[in-house]
């Protein structure tokens, strides 16, 4: 005990750690490192699928043996897909086990790749963050009910660096709360609690559908002392309210929203923020500094000249006084 | 002995007060919320939005209300420079400003029923109130309507021209607030001025300047 290692508890964390690597790198090669004859394959691979699992090949579809009713729910949209994080994957690199064939093998024999299996590195930071969310208490609630995939679909995800705007980054984003917390239905089905009136508890907030469409609900549904956005989701009476979080110099949105633009930032003429600006007018966070200091000097020579000019008048008559007496 | 003089109706104190109360609330909050900072609030930023909208549409409100009674009351003819002593009042007041309020002078234009204003104060009101409280005052009404604002303008968000014109002519007008009391101490005497806000008297003291102040303001009148 004490400070001594055993043998095999070093093998183990040697063989945990060369795990960690190798699906780190798989990671890395799958997304990044692909060649146009791999991606080629790749998407002939995946049309196999959407044959059946599209809009499209749905319509199209002639086989008798086809639950369609079934296959409906089962959809994938080419376009989004292509689009998305994970849109140079192949459909079998996480549906692994049963799906080459069709009829898909029986359920027990189906086999569809956690998340982790190659997000390993960022589930050692979020597991944590999530067990903590309000997310988490509510799965506990429902056993296993609630998964990454609750939130974050596969086949539509899009990391916030890759889209032309913030803003559509913050439709995607905040679509994905919507989800549940824009239905009654899907939330029924993760929670026994009646689904919050979102307008209604925020009703505090000023402007509030601009908030929305500026912002993503984690921005202050995470804690943000942690300053990097969290999967720690708060509940709404633990949720950020200061409006200078976001509203100063230092904006909180520097290193979330905007945090992969914030290293590409030139003070364009003077505009603090100007990623920001770029996007979202925010009092407080957008000022300008040349305008600031301008107006700074001509109050400081306004109250000089009207001070000298109020000293020389006392002095004056003073001076007038005196030559009277 | 003084000569004490009807100058202000109740009405236009009234309004020129609160104008300045609601001004001060206005340039504190509005300063608390462009220069918002977490360690050193002037006012705490969701109380300095409440008062700077509160404030804000009264001052529209008053703004209004001072427009219509400004014209019904046939006051606003008093902002009108007249064109034929435009130059030579101009010439005036600032060579009273430079040199001859230091000797004693009297000031070139007292304030009387008929002529309240110096074309000094006339051109300056006349900007302050007719250009720049309206350009305050539309820009502030559009921010409540941030969704009608152009999305994007000149790479920037479409709200940054409101957003600047607004900060422009608030600080603009701050700055002349500092000018106007300063002003308010270059009557006949130091506190004329004020007392004539708060009475609507104007209170001339001849001999108070070393000359007679009235008799001063009187030729001025011919």
């Amino acid at each position: 005990m004490g400070g001594r290692t055993s043998v095999p508890a070093m093998m183990a964390a040697l063989a945990a750690l060369a795990a960690l690597v190798g699906a780190t790198a798989a990671l890395g090669q799958a997304t990044d490192k692909i060649t146009p004859e791999e991606l080629a394959r790749i998407r002939q691979s995946n049309a196999q699928c959407l044959e059946c699992h599209s809009g499209t090949g749905l319509k199209v579809l002639t086989r008798a043996d086809v639950d369609k009713a079934r296959l409906a729910g089962l959809l994938v949209d080419p376009d989004t897909f292509v689009k998305s994080n994970h849109g140079k994957m192949e459909c079998v690199a996480c549906h692994v086990r049963g799906f080459k064939e069709f009829p898909h093998a029986e359920k027990e024999k189906k086999l569809i790749n956690g998340c982790d299996e190659c997000h390993t590195r960022q589930f050692l930071v979020i597991e944590d963050q999530f067990f903590k969310s309000v997310h988490a208490k509510k799965a506990k609630e429902q056993a296993g009910s609630f998964t990454c995939v609750t939130c974050h679909d596969p086949h539509v995800f899009l990391q916030v660096t890759h889209f032309s705007t913030t803003r559509a980054a913050v439709r995607q984003d905040n679509g994905m709360c919507l989800q549940c917390h824009g239905s009654d239905q899907r939330f029924a089905q993760l929670s026994k609690d009646a689904r919050p009136d979102l307008e209604r508890i925020h009703g505090w907030l000023p402007n509030r559908p601009l908030h929305w469409a500026a912002a993503r609900c984690v921005e202050c549904h995470t804690p943000v002392p942690q300053k990097v956005l969290s999967h720690e989701i708060l509940p709404a009476e633990k949720a950020e309210r200061n409006c200078v979080a976001c509203h100063s110099v230092n904006s909180a949105l520097r290193v979330r929203l905007y945090r992969h633009l914030v290293e590409k930032e030139r003070e364009t003429v003077g505009f603090v923020n100007s990623v920001i600006l770029n996007e979202a007018y925010v009092i407080g966070a957008t000022r300008n500094r040349y305008l600031d200091l301008a107006f700074g000097i001509a109050t400081l020579a306004v109250v000089a000249g009207l001070g000298l000019h109020g000293l020389l008048r006392i002095l004056a008559g003073l001076r007038r006084r005196r030559r009277h007496e | 002995m003084s000569e004490r003089v009807y100058i202000i109706p109740l009405w236009l104190r009234l309004w020129h007060w609160i104008n300045a109360l609601l001004m001060i609330l206005l340039i504190v909050s509005g300063a608390s919320l462009h220069f918002s900072d977490p360690a050193l609030p002037l006012v705490r930023f969701d109380i300095a939005r409440v008062m700077h909208n509160v404030a804000g549409i009264a001052l529209a409100f008053l703004y209004v209300a001072f427009f219509v009674w400004n014209f019904a009351s046939g006051n606003w003819r008093q902002y009108l420079p007249s064109p034929k002593e435009l130059i030579t009042g101009l010439n005036e007041q600032n060579a009273y400003v430079a040199v001859g309020i230091f000797k004693g002078a009297p000031p070139p234009v007292v304030p009387t029923p008929e002529r309240k204003f110096n074309v000094l104060q006339q051109i300056t009101y006349l900007l302050v109130m007719y250009v720049a409280m309206p350009v305050l005052i539309i820009t502030g009404i559009a921010f409540f309507f941030p969704e009608w604002a152009p999305a994007r303008l000149f790479g920037m968000d479409g709200l940054l021209p409101l957003a600047v014109t607004h900060y422009v002519i608030g600080f603009l007008l701050g700055l002349f607030i500092l000018g106007h009391i300063y002003m308010g101490t270059m009557g006949t005497t130091a506190v004329a001025g004020f007392k004539m806000m708060i009475t609507g008297f104007h209170e001339e003291y001849p001999g108070a300047t070393g000359e007679s102040a009235a008799a001063s303001g009187q030729e001025s009148e011919t």
